[in-house]
């Protein structure tokens, strides 16, 4: 390995500890109360190497959401020719789910809920990493669908928000009020019963 | 007017103007943040006065949040012209009276008490949530009986329409303290509720 790639693995390897360390604190301490210092001592590095991955904390903040909405938003195995619209709306809702619940979504959301006055920029980046990002991967999934005639020609920026916003309706509003709330044990039952609503309307 | 009725109207109005400032600053500041002499001197009253109306911050927090989810129960559907106009009057009477009350930056300032307070924002979660839900499926159930949707799961249907609002226009306002209803609203919702008639109209 020469001394290029090694210095790169370094860094790769710094930057992924300083996105864990993060993630930890904030999740404890919400935004504000979170201190740089803490997370670069927990990451093992120092300030001044946090600093040089992430310019501020907003930065910091902004990368874990959007690194937790990578991990499992990636949809482009949804399109082979061999997946059903119902499967593939079935994943779609899946994958929902275990970015809201498991990778902890939800509680990243309700930490910049809560600085949304004194930290507009903030809640606006998050916005758009989360929210505008999936909905944007969405319209593209379901224009490739029509085109491939599997969906009936529709307005897919409605036909995008109503299937976020159903499954929003049953499982994440209420998460976000009660920080206990887990996912019911009927949660496969009232993905299918949404999805089947949005297949008789949409399917071809 | 007697000395009575006199004292029950400043006081009426020493009420409504401590609702209105606790209403402001805690939009402003937050529950935690806010301070209760602000609310005071903003209502233009003593503190002491303030705490006869209401005994601490979390009771008169509660009431702020009481008087933006107690709606007036106009938002019933009628019989009458055609049922999508119907239905998107429904919709855009409960989406224009949150908005008028603030109720998605209440939201907001809820959703960041819920590791302080989960009991508050559970009971806040269950009237947003539940009880619009709830009104909602009540007036599709309506319809229903009057012949003007299929019969169907009105617990999906609210779904359906609710999801489709709070996704355009509450979701966003969570995140932005100044966000209001767009022009366009009106032109969003009539496209949902067409695609819904598509499924459930008569």
């Amino acid at each position: 390995m020469g001394l290029e790639d090694y210095r790169r693995n370094v860094s790769e390897a710094k930057h992924a500890a300083i996105l864990k360390a993060a993630r930890e604190v904030f999740l404890r301490d919400g935004f504000s109360r979170a201190a740089v210092a803490e997370i670069a001592r927990n990451a093992d590095v120092s300030t001044a190497t946090l600093y040089k991955h992430f310019a501020s904390k907003e930065d910091l903040f902004a990368a874990i959401v959007i690194d937790a909405v990578s991990r499992v938003e990636d949809m482009s195995d949804l399109e082979g020719s061999e997946t059903s619209f119902p499967d593939i709306l079935m994943k779609i809702g899946q994958t929902y789910l275990t970015n809201q619940f498991d990778y902890r979504a939800n509680d990243l959301m309700r930490i910049v809920i809560a600085e949304s006055t004194t930290n507009p920029h903030l809640a606006a980046e998050t916005l758009r990493a989360l929210t505008e990002r999936r909905r944007q991967r969405l319209v593209t999934v379901f224009n490739r669908l029509v085109e491939s005639g599997i969906m009936k020609p529709n307005n897919t920026d409605l036909s995008a928000q109503l299937i976020s916003g159903m499954i929003k309706e049953i499982f994440v509003w209420p998460a976000l009020f009660d920080a206990s709330f887990t996912l019911p044990t009927d949660t496969d039952e009232k993905l299918r019963n949404i999805i089947h609503i949005f297949l008789a309307r949409y399917a071809a | 007017m007697g000395l009575e009725d006199y004292r029950r109207s400043v006081s009426a109005a020493k009420h409504a103007s401590i609702l209105q400032a606790g209403r402001d600053v805690f939009l402003r500041d937050g529950f935690s943040r806010a301070a209760v002499s602000d609310i005071a001197r903003d209502a233009n009253v003593s503190t002491a006065t303030l705490y006869k109306h209401f005994r601490s911050k979390e009771e008169l927090f509660d009431a702020v949040l009481k008087e933006a989810y107690d709606r007036d129960e106009t938002e019933t559907i009628v019989d009458g012209t055609n049922v999508e106009d119907l239905i998107v009057d429904y919709c855009m009477n409960s989406l224009r009276s949150q908005f008028e009350r603030r109720v998605p930056a209440l939201i907001r300032v809820v959703i960041a008490e819920v590791p302080k307070t989960p009991q508050r924002a559970r009971d806040l979660g269950e009237h947003f949530v539940s009880a619009h839900h709830v009104a909602g499926a009540r007036a599709l159930e309506r319809l229903i009986a009057l012949g003007r949707l299929k019969p169907h799961d009105t617990h999906y249907g609210a779904c359906f329409l609710g999801g489709v609002m709070k996704e355009y226009f509450i979701w966003p306002a969570l995140f932005d303290a100044n966000k209001t209803l767009p022009d366009d609203a009106e032109a969003i919702v009539r496209k949902a509720v067409r695609a819904y008639l598509e499924l459930y109209g008569a």
